[in-house]
C-alpha cells in the first residue's frame, strides 16, 4: 500500500490531506504538482474524474462550497519532501520517571501485593450472582 | 449550606482535579475547607499531596460510624482531607449498598461538618448516580456538574437542564436550582471544543458557573501532587478555576445562624409524626 494507490490517492483528497507521512507509506518520489498532473490518472483526485465524465441531468456541476481542511494535520512544509530519516528502533530500556513528577515516581516504585487467589470470593467473584441467576432460571422452570 | 458538592453524569471529565483546584482556590479566598472523597477511586489525596500507599479513610469505614474529626488528614498543599480510602471493588459496592441501606452513615457526620458555618465542605463524589450523591445534593448549597467540551457531554445537557440527573418530579426541581455546570478542558485550538463550549454556554446562561481551559499545567499538577492553583498559579488553568470558586461563593447561600432544628409538627393527617 503506497499513497500513489488510487484508494489512498482518494482517501486523502477527500480527507483534505496532503504529503501524507504515515510510516506505511513511501516517500513521495515528485511534487504534488507533477502528482496532479492530468497525464497521470493514477494520481489525479477524484473530482477531476468525475468532471471528464459528467451526468447528462446535471450539465453544469455547482460550485462546491470551499470547506477548510480538517484541522487533523497541519500542511506540511516543503521540507517535509525530503527523504524521512529513519531512525532506529527506541532500545526497549526502563526510563526513571522524572524527579520533578513525584507521583510518576511513586506510582512506578510502589509495588502492590498481588492478589490473593485463597480470599474469600476473589477466586470466584461473581458466585452470588451466579447463583442467584441459577435459582432465578431453576424458579422459573417451574 | 456550605457544602459544594461535585459531580458530573460521565466519568473522566477531571471533575477530581477540579474538586482539588477548587479547594485550594476556596482556601486562598479566605476560607476554610475540608475536602470529602466520596470517590472508591479515593484520588483527592493524590492532588492535596498525600503518598499513594497512605490507605487510611473515612468512607470506608463508614458502617463502622467512625469519628470524622479524627479521620481529617492535613495535606501536604494545606487542605483539609477525608480520604475516601483504599478499597477494592467488593468493598466499594458493600459501602455502596449500605449507605443505600442506611443514607444517615453519611447524612449524620455531614449534618455535623455543615454546622461550622465558617467551614465549606467540597465533596468530589463518583460519576453518574451514586449514594453519595443522593445524599449531598439535598444538603448542598451548589452543586457543580463537571462536563467536558465535548459531543458526549453536550449531549447530557438535557438530562441536566431537565433535572433527570438530580432526580425526577421534586427532587429533581428542589435540586435544579442549586445545580451549576461546569465545562473542563476547553480547547481552544478545536473548532469542535469551541462549538461545543459556546453552545452550552448560551444554553444554559448564567446556570454555567465557568470553564477550565485545557492546560498541560493542569496534568502535571497531578504529578507534582499540588492542586493546579499551587503548582502553577499564574497558569491560564490556574485562573479559570479561581474565578470560578468566586462563582461558586457567590452562589453559595450566606452562611446562617446556626439554629436547631425546627421539631416535626403534630398532624392530623399525619398521626405518626409526633410533636
Amino acid at each position: 500500500m503506497t499513497e500513489r494507490d488510487p484508494d489512498i490517492a482518494v482517501l486523502a483528497t477527500r480527507l483534505g490531506l496532503r504529503q501524507l507521512n504515515y510510516r506505511t507509506f513511501e516517500r513521495p518520489t515528485f511534487p504534488e504538482s507533477v502528482a496532479a498532473a492530468p497525464d497521470d490518472p493514477v494520481e489525479a483526485p477524484p473530482a477531476a474524474i468525475m468532471d471528464a465524465e459528467p451526468e447528462p441531468a446535471m450539465p453544469v456541476r455547482p460550485p462546491q462550497p470551499v470547506m477548510p481542511p480538517p484541522m487533523v494535520t497541519a500542511p506540511m512544509p516543503m521540507v517535509a519532501m525530503a527523504p524521512p530519516i529513519v531512525t532506529a528502533p527506541m532500545p526497549m530500556v526502563a526510563m526513571a520517571p522524572p524527579m520533578q513528577f513525584p507521583l510518576l515516581v511513586q506510582a512506578l516504585s510502589h509495588r502492590a501485593a498481588p492478589p490473593q487467589a485463597n480470599a474469600p470470593g476473589s477466586a470466584q467473584p461473581f458466585l452470588t450472582l451466579r447463583h442467584v441467576i441459577a435459582e432465578t432460571s431453576h424458579q422459573a422452570e417451574y | 449550606m456550605p457544602l459544594l458538592c461535585l459531580t458530573s453524569p460521565k466519568g473522566g471529565v477531571g471533575k477530581t482535579s477540579l474538586a482539588a483546584g477548587l479547594a485550594y482556590a476556596l482556601q486562598r479566598a479566605g476560607r476554610q475547607v475540608l475536602v470529602l472523597d466520596c470517590d472508591p477511586q479515593n484520588a483527592v489525596r493524590l492532588h492535596l499531596g498525600l503518598p499513594i500507599a497512605d490507605s487510611a479513610g473515612f468512607f470506608v469505614r463508614l458502617q463502622d460510624r467512625p469519628d470524622w474529626r479524627a479521620g481529617i488528614r492535613q495535606t501536604p498543599a494545606g487542605i483539609a482531607l477525608l480520604p475516601y480510602g483504599e478499597t477494592d471493588m467488593r468493598g466499594a459496592l458493600a459501602t455502596a449498598a449500605q449507605l443505600e441501606r442506611d443514607p444517615e452513615l453519611l447524612a449524620a457526620p455531614l449534618r455535623a461538618m455543615l454546622a461550622d458555618p465558617s467551614l465549606i465542605i467540597v465533596a468530589d463524589t463518583p460519576p453518574g448516580a451514586s449514594g453519595a450523591l443522593s445524599v449531598l445534593a439535598p444538603l448542598a448549597g451548589v452543586v457543580l456538574a463537571v462536563l467536558l467540551a465535548d459531543a458526549a457531554s453536550t449531549a447530557l445537557i438535557p438530562d441536566i437542564e431537565s433535572g433527570r440527573f438530580l432526580g425526577r418530579g421534586t427532587l429533581g426541581s428542589l435540586l435544579g436550582p442549586k445545580l451549576l455546570v461546569v465545562l473542563n478542558q476547553v480547547d481552544r485550538h478545536s473548532r469542535l471544543s469551541i462549538a461545543a463550549a459556546e453552545g452550552v454556554a448560551a444554553h444554559l446562561g448564567p446556570r454555567l458557573a465557568g470553564a477550565v481551559c485545557r492546560d498541560e499545567q493542569v496534568a502535571e499538577a497531578l504529578a507534582c501532587q499540588k492542586p493546579i492553583g499551587l503548582h502553577a498559579p499564574s497558569s491560564t488553568a490556574a485562573r479559570d478555576v479561581a474565578d470560578i470558586a468566586a462563582t461558586v461563593l457567590r452562589e453559595m447561600p450566606p452562611p446562617s445562624v446556626a439554629a436547631p432544628a425546627p421539631a416535626p409538627l403534630s398532624s392530623p393527617l399525619f398521626p405518626w409524626v409526633r410533636s
